[in-house]
C-alpha cells in the first residue's frame, strides 16, 4: 500500500469515529492533538503545522462560532 | 513564484474561451442562450479568486502539479461547463435564483444545463490519447452518476432520524465526487500512474466535503437562509440531534424551522448550536488535513509552492483559529 493510501485510511478511521461517537468528538474538541497524535502516530512537518492552529480546550465556543467567517469558499 | 499566482496564472481567460469554441455549432436561441454562461464564466473568474470556482481551479491545480504541458482545452471547456451546470442545477434545487441565466425562465435554465452537461462529455477527452481518452471518459461518467446520486440524497431534509453518516455520505457523493473525480480526470489527462490519479482523486474529494461543510457553517451563520429554509440535512443539524432524545430532537427540528423566518431565532439558535459548529469545524479541519496529505503526494516536493496547497488554504483561512498562530 502506498504511503499515502496508509495515512488516507488512517484519516477515514479517525472520520468514522468522529462523525458516530459524541464522545470522541468531545475528546477531540478538549484535545485535538492528542487525539490526532495518537491515532495518526509521528506527524509529517506538513501535519504538525495545520495541527497547531486547531484549537484546544480553551477555546470557548463563542470564540469557535466568531472564527468561522460568513463568507462564502464558492460552491462548486 | 508563489502558490496563488501559480493558480492564476493564464487559464482564467483560457477556460471561457475554450468554453465558447466547444459551443461554436450553436445557433439561434440557443447560442444566445449558451453564450451567456460563456459570459458568466468569463465574469466570475475575472472577478473572483480562482479557490471559489472550484470545479475548474482543481483540475487545472491537479494537470499544473503534475504536467508542463498546456492544459487540453477539452478538459478546461468541460470543467467551465461543469461549473456553470451544477451551480445552476443547485439553486433550481435550493428554490434560489441562479447567478446564471437570473432573467431567464426555469424551462431555459434546464435545456441551458442539459446542453453544458453533453458538451462537456463530448470534450473533456478530446485530444488524448485513445487509451487515455477512453479513462478520462469512464471517470467523467462515474462523477455525473455520483454527483446525481448525492444530490438526490441532499433532497432528503433534516428529519429526527437523520444520523451525521446520512449526511456525511450525501455530502461525499455530492461535493466530494465532484472535485475529487474531475481532480482525477485531470492526472488520468496529465498522464499520471493510478496511485498518483488515486491520490488527486482523494485530494479533490476531501477538498470538495471541506468546502460544504464550511459553506453550510457560512450560511448558518450569515444571512442566507436556503438550508434552513428547504429543511437541508446539513453536518451541523446531525451533531445536534445526535446527542438528543426523541422529543428534544423534534423540537430542535421545529426550532430550525422557525429560524428561517425570524431573525431573532437564529441569533439563539447559533448559540444553542455552538458544540455542534465546533465540532464541524474540526470535522472540516480533518477533511481539510487529509487533501493536504493527498496533495504532498501529487506534488512531492512541490507541495506549497503549487495551486493545490493554495486550493486547501483557500477554505483552511476561513476556519483558522487565532490560537496558535
Amino acid at each position: 500500500m502506498a504511503a499515502d493510501e496508509d495515512r488516507q485510511a488512517q484519516y477515514d478511521q479517525i472520520r468514522e469515529r468522529f462523525l458516530a461517537d459524541p464522545e470522541f468528538r468531545a475528546e477531540m474538541r478538549a484535545d485535538a492533538v492528542g487525539t490526532l497524535t495518537g491515532v495518526l502516530g509521528e506527524l509529517t512537518e506538513q501535519e504538525r503545522q495545520w495541527v497547531r492552529e486547531l484549537p484546544d480546550a480553551s477555546t470557548s465556543e463563542e470564540e469557535l462560532v466568531d472564527q468561522v467567517t460568513t463568507q462564502r469558499v464558492g460552491a462548486w | 513564484m508563489t502558490g496563488a499566482q501559480q493558480l492564476n496564472t493564464g487559464w482564467c481567460g483560457d477556460a471561457p474561451a475554450a468554453l465558447r469554441a466547444s459551443l461554436a455549432d450553436l445557433t439561434g436561441p440557443a447560442k444566445d442562450l449558451l453564450d451567456e454562461a460563456a459570459d458568466h464564466v468569463a465574469f466570475v473568474l475575472r472577478t473572483r479568486a480562482a479557490g471559489e470556482v472550484a470545479a475548474v481551479a482543481v483540475p487545472v491545480a491537479v494537470f499544473r502539479a503534475l504536467s508542463a504541458d498546456a492544459i487540453p482545452s477539452g478538459l478546461l471547456a468541460a470543467a467551465a461547463a461543469t461549473y456553470v451546470a451544477f451551480d445552476v442545477l443547485d439553486d433550481l434545487m435550493d428554490g434560489d435564483r441562479p447567478a446564471c441565466w437570473s432573467e431567464r425562465r426555469p424551462g431555459e435554465l434546464v435545456i441551458g444545463t442539459q446542453i453544458l452537461l453533453v458538451t462537456a462529455a463530448q470534450v473533456i477527452a478530446r485530444g488524448l490519447p485513445p487509451l487515455v481518452a477512453e479513462r478520462v471518459s469512464g471517470v467523467h461518467r462515474a462523477m455525473l452518476v455520483e454527483v446525481a446520486d448525492g444530490q438526490l440524497r441532499g433532497e432528503s431534509p433534516l428529519d429526527i432520524a437523520t444520523t451525521p453518516d446520512d449526511v456525511g455520505s450525501a455530502i461525499a457523493a455530492k461535493s466530494g465526487a465532484l472535485l475529487g473525480r474531475l481532480a482525477e480526470i485531470a492526472a488520468v489527462a496529465a498522464g499520471a500512474d493510478e496511485q498518483v490519479a488515486a491520490a488527486a482523486r482523494r485530494f479533490g474529494r476531501n477538498l470538495g466535503i471541506a468546502r460544504q461543510h464550511v459553506n453550510d457553517l457560512t450560511e448558518l451563520l450569515g444571512e442566507r437562509t436556503s438550508d434552513l429554509r428547504n429543511g437541508t440535512a446539513t453536518m451541523v443539524g446531525a451533531f445536534a440531534l445526535q446527542g438528543r432524545a426523541v422529543d428534544a430532537r423534534q423540537r430542535l427540528l421545529d426550532d430550525l424551522s422557525a429560524a428561517s423566518v425570524d431573525p431573532a431565532r437564529r441569533g439563539l439558535l447559533r448559540a444553542e448550536l455552538g458544540p455542534a459548529i465546533g465540532e464541524v469545524c474540526l470535522l472540516a479541519q480533518l477533511h481539510l488535513g487529509a487533501a493536504r496529505s493527498a496533495a504532498e503526494f501529487v506534488s512531492g516536493a512541490r507541495i506549497g509552492h503549487d495551486g493545490l496547497a493554495e486550493l486547501i488554504e483557500h477554505t483552511a483561512v476561513t476556519l483558522r483559529s487565532n490560537h496558535g498562530r
